[in-house]
Formats: structure tokens, sequence, C-alpha cells
């Protein structure tokens, strides 16, 4: 089967999930798939989940990214109404958000915001950054500013907590220990006749009565919600696996990567999700055959290392190629260049990469 | 002081010139091996995806085994590759503790058999791990702990998972002190303080590569460590490649693509010495050392070897 183009995920999709593990270069390839994107004439926002600012130094934004979406200058390196715009997930102003979308009265909102636990649930859940993602592209998507949403996921593991997310905090309102928690009558809660089941008694001995009143007060408020919280899971959901969303594997030429990235689109596939294309981050260049005769110890030693590590990671990414072959996906090698990227120039160069005919 | 790549060729003067003036990261602060003790050293190794974390703890645990220490190596991610980078035989133990079950395990510790089972069925476990942020990260601490006090093992190797994850790591203790007032959960928070508050007992290593980002982000993990009152072992810089002092001649055949990847090289090596000069000064009197990158594109026991040579420079 021969391999569509990036050019073809690129033009089409509405939203592009780039996946990896870390350290792969994710977070810059976001950027330089957002900026291709936009240089081929498309309305592009790149939002990025990673708390670090590595979106914003490859944008070359000194002053860092705020949770709205910001344009880009990417001067006349674009074709006709291209844009690019780029956003950073802050959790915390996007619960925020969330809250007082699902909220039914303004008193309902200030209290759910006021409780302890909704403050520290961001950390202490597991999901709960990627639902609030799921949140954003949600947002994106329905924006008439933009045609196409980016999307930068945290390292792979937690990346499929993006597709679960939706699901993450209504299954956290409905779990059943919380029904114990709030008695049978759901609303009002009975911590007294709660505090007489021993599993209650025991949670409270472990963490501490104090930290089990502050969940409980969090049910409380957020009781209502769930309904609302559902519906929007489902929408959520329907999005992730709807054919207009793309999700790229970005990884690198070495073997444990190699492998983190086939398990992780074996996963994607138990999640009913296909690959759309891989793209291989700083690949060494193939050398010129043949050291010339002119090179010293020094350059010959030089070359030979170089043509080791071009020869190692070419066999590393030989069960890739494989794989898209397969998936009928394309295959990006981008090739890793003489600097880090730290502007618009430098994505430019790796956008370049992206589009080439391979 | 100016950094200094190691040569192309894997030898590794100036990093091991580095290593041997300002000491190994699993000796004690007083510059002795950690033997006949009571309780093992343990060395938190942190660094963020793709810095080669897991290679750099794996040298470590192989070159302390290789000075004769009793070395134990705890894997947290539930990778299995840290068993095939260290060397069969008299090489470090490995061991891999999930954060996943030692919620569980520690439940049953003190002493809430019954109900643990109960909690593990009915997925309590995940309830508890959110209602108290942190708790995983100190129930795994608290296993390190109970191990490092077992009396079998000099040194403990602890491959912690991604940066971001190592500073939440080791401020969830105080994060935990704060919301919980009473119980065995305190206990234990109190108990792991303590562990990483002695510079005799606990020290962190970090790992980065000589580029930006991962430099920028260790700045910060430092910081977190300060604030917390963990001792810092060490810096390792890894995976540093050099560039030929020769220019190419001209008129090899070739010259221009060869002459292209040159400057590349040149460039790249110009930027890594910058921020290896950047990590010499952050790290004041921390020992950093420099890693040679090899042309691999994966490791092995052997290539951990060839690194826990480096790391132990002179005294090797």
């Amino acid at each position: 089967m021969t391999a569509a183009p990036f050019t073809a995920v690129i033009d089409t999709a509405q939203v592009i999930v780039c996946c990896g593990a870390g350290g792969v270069g994710k977070t810059t390839m976001s950027a330089a798939v957002a900026t291709a994107a936009a240089q081929r004439g498309r309305r592009v926002v790149v939002v990025t989940v990673d708390p670090a600012r590595r979106l914003a130094d490859a944008l070359g934004l000194v002053d860092g990214l705020g949770a709205d979406p910001e344009a880009i200058d990417l001067a006349d390196r674009i074709e006709g109404d291209g844009e690019l715009w780029a956003m950073m997930l802050d959790a915390d102003v996007e619960l925020e958000r969330v809250i007082r979308t699902h909220a039914t009265t303004e008193e309902q909102a200030r209290r759910a915001l006021a409780n302890r636990f909704t403050r520290t649930i961001g950390d202490s859940l597991g999901g709960t950054q990627e639902y609030m993602a799921t949140e954003v592209v949600h947002r994106l998507v329905n924006d008439d500013r933009f045609d196409l949403v980016v999307v930068d996921t945290p390292p792979s593991a937690q990346a499929l907590d993006v597709l679960d997310a939706p699901d993450v905090l209504v299954r956290f309102l409905e779990h059943p220990v919380f029904g114990l928690l709030m008695g049978s009558g759901g609303r009002r809660m009975r911590l007294l006749s709660a505090a007489t089941q021993p599993i209650v008694r025991a949670i409270g001995r472990v963490i501490g009565s104090d930290v089990l009143a502050d969940v409980v007060e969090f049910l409380r408020e957020f009781s209502g919600m769930e309904a609302s919280f559902a519906a929007r899971a489902r929408e959520v959901r329907a999005m992730w696996r709807d054919d207009s969303t793309a999700f790229v594997l970005v990884t690198a030429p070495r073997v444990d990567t190699v492998d983190e990235t086939l398990w992780f689109d074996e996963r994607l596939a138990d999640h009913g999700v296909s690959t759309a294309g891989i793209i291989v981050n700083r690949m060494a260049p193939s050398q010129p055959t043949g050291i010339p005769s002119g090179f010293d110890n020094d350059l010959t030693g030089w070359s030979e290392w170089m043509t080791q590590l071009a020869t190692a990671e070419a066999d590393a990414v030989g069960p890739l190629t494989e794989r898209a072959e397969a998936l009928g996906a394309p295959l990006a090698l981008v090739r890793r260049l003489g600097a880090d990227v730290h502007d618009t120039t430098g994505l430019s160069v790796l956008a370049e990469y992206l589009v080439a005919p391979s | 002081m100016s950094a200094q790549v190691p040569p192309i060729d894997g030898s590794v003067e100036e990093s091991a010139t580095d290593n041997t003036s300002a000491g190994l990261p699993w000796l004690l602060p007083d510059g002795t091996l950690p033997t006949g003790r009571a309780r093992a050293l343990v060395l938190l190794v942190v660094g963020k995806g793709g810095v080669g974390r897991t290679s750099v703890s794996a040298a470590i645990a192989t070159a302390a085994s290789r000075d004769g220490l009793r070395c134990l190596i705890v894997g947290l991610d539930g990778r299995p590759t840290l068993r095939q980078l260290c060397p069969v035989g008299d090489g470090p133990e490995v061991k891999m503790v999930s954060a996943g079950t030692a919620l569980e395990d520690y439940l049953l510790d003190v002493g809430f058999g019954g109900f643990a089972r109960r909690l593990a069925t009915s997925g309590v476990i995940e309830v508890v791990g959110a209602a108290a942020p942190g708790i995983h990260d100190l129930v795994v601490l608290g296993r390190v702990k109970q191990l490092a006090n077992d009396g079998a093992w000099d040194v403990i190797v602890v491959d912690t998972p991604a940066a971001g994850h190592a500073a939440s790591m080791l401020t969830s203790v105080d994060g935990l002190l704060d919301i919980v007032d009473g119980g065995p959960i305190r206990e234990q928070a109190l108990a792991v303080r303590d562990m990483l508050s002695d510079p005799t007992r606990s020290a962190v290593v970090a790992v980065t590569l000589a580029e930006t980002t991962p430099v920028n982000e260790t700045t910060e993990l430092l910081q977190t460590c300060t604030e917390v009152g963990v001792r810092i072992a060490g810096i390792v810089v890894n995976a540093v490649e050099s560039a030929p002092a020769s220019p190419i001649p001209s008129g090899v055949r070739g010259a221009a693509l060869w002459r292209e990847l040159h400057d590349e090289a040149q460039s790249r090596a110009k930027a890594a010495m910058a921020e290896i000069d950047r990590v010499h000064a952050i790290a004041g009197d921390v020992a950093v050392a420099v890693l040679a990158r090899r042309p691999v594109a994966g490791m092995d026991a052997a290539t951990v070897g060839a690194l826990a040579r480096d790391l132990a420079g002179g005294s090797a």
C-alpha cells in the first residue's frame, strides 16, 4: 500500500492529536505541524497540555503563553488566509470554566469553586488535566475563528487518558463508595450514617476525617451536575473518534521509544482509533558513502561515528516503516538540525520536512 | 571554568577530571563509601523523559557495585528494560516497585488487612489516592525507606518517573503533612521526610542533556530540592556530542555535504558547551559529570558498563 503524504492529514483534519513518549520533541513537532498547516492556508490553533513551557519556547515567545489563543506572527511565510494561534492549557482556569458551564446556579458554582478538594483535584485525580484538555479542544473545535486544532499531549502513558478523560470525572462522581458517603438518598448528605460504615471509617482513619469531609463536601457541591457532565462526555467521546480527528505519533529513532510507539499504536486501536501518521524526529542525517582519503584521524573517527549512529537509527526505525505501510499512513523522517528550534523560522524548516514528498 | 566535551572516541579525560575532583554520587557527604551502616544511602535519580535517566541510573548502580558496594536499583515506572541494562551476576540487584500496588501493600501493612482487600476490590484505593494528593508518591517513598532500613544494601538507586513528577514526588510529603493532621499517613510522611532531609540517608542525582529545555528543567528541579531540603549528590550531563577540530579539507569527494554536516556538528557542540557551562554555574559545589553520547539507537548492559566507567572516572 502506498502511504498518503502528510499533507493529506494536514489539509483535511479538524483535530490533530500529537502523541508520543517524553523527550521526543513532541511539543516542537506539534508546533511544526500547526505551522505547516497555517502555511498551507488553514486557520490553526495549537494547544499544549504540557506544563513545561516548551511550546512557548518553540514559538519563540519570551513571555510564555496564556490560557486564551494568541496569534503568532509567521511573517510572509504563509499562503492565502492561513493563521497560526497558540495557547497553553491552564487547568485551574479551565476547571473554573467547566464548573461555571455545568453549574445550575451561580451559588452552586461559587460553592464548588471554594471547596478545598476542588482546588487540588487537578493534581490528585489522574486524568483531570486531560479532561480539561478535552474541554478546551471541544471549545476550540466549535470556535469559528479556527478550522484546525492541533493538540500536544502529555507523554504517552497519560496521553491515553485524553481518550478516557471525558469519563473520568463522571466515573468519580458516580463511584459506588461515594454512594455510601452520600447515602442512598443522593442529594442530601448523610455523613452520620455513612460514618458508621466500616469502609468509610477505614478511609477516614487512613486519610484523616478532615480530608474525607472535604471530599464529601465536594460531592455535595457537584451533585446535580452529573447529567450535564455525562452529556458532554458523550459529545467529546464522539469527537475523539470522528474521522476528522487524526492521531499522529511522534517518536525518536531509538529502540525503546519505537517499542513504546508501537505499543501506543496498539492501545489506540483498542480504543477504536487508527493512527493517522507517524513522525520520527531528530534522525541523524545519512553520510556520503565512503570516507574521503583526505580526512585525518579526527575527521575519520567523527565520520565513522556518524555513520554508526545513522545505521543504528535506520535499523531502529524499521518496524515503524512496516507499521506505517500496513496502516497506509504517512511516515515522516525529520532530520535533526544543527540547533534546537527556538523560533518560527526553525519551525518552518521542520514543517518543510513534514510536507516534503518522501 | 569552561566546559570540555569529551572526545568522540569515548575516552573521557575531561569528565573524569571533573568527577574525581568533585566526588562520586554514591559517596557520603564526607567523601567515604556508605558501608557498614544500618541503613542504605538512597539515591533518587531524576530527570525529564528522554534524557537517559534509566541508563544513567543503571550506570550509577553498576559503578557503585564495582566500588564494592551492595547495591539495589529500584525501578518505579514499571518498565522491564532496567533488568537488561544491568550486568548479570555480581552487578546490582534489580527490584520493581509499582505505585499502584504500593498503596495496597501499605494499607495491608498498617493493619487494614480485611479492609484493604475490600478497599482494593471496590476501587476505593483510587478514591483514597484522589482525596489525598501525593499519597501514591508517599507510599512509594515509604517502600524505598523500608528497603533502605532493611540492612541488606549499602546503596539504593531509584530510577524515578519523569522530572515534573519527580518534583511533585519530593513536595508531596510536605503537601500531605499540611492536609493530614493525624493517623498512619502522617506518621509515614514524617518518617519519609526524616529520610529525605538527612544528607547521609538520601540524595538526588539530576540527569540532563546539554540542551536548553532540559537544563532549564534541571534548574527548577534543583530549586525544589533546595526548598524541600534534599541533598544533591551530583548532576549528570548525558549524551553529549563533540565535533571534530579539523576542518573539512577542500577538494575531497562530497566536500559540500561533509561541510554542511561538519557545520551542524560544530554548532551543536558549541551549544552543548554553553549548556554545560550553565550547568556548572547552577551546580555550585555539586559534582558535574559529562557523559559522551554513544553511536547507538538503544542501550544494553555493555554500553551501560562503559557509562559506569566514565562516571567512576579515575578511580575505576
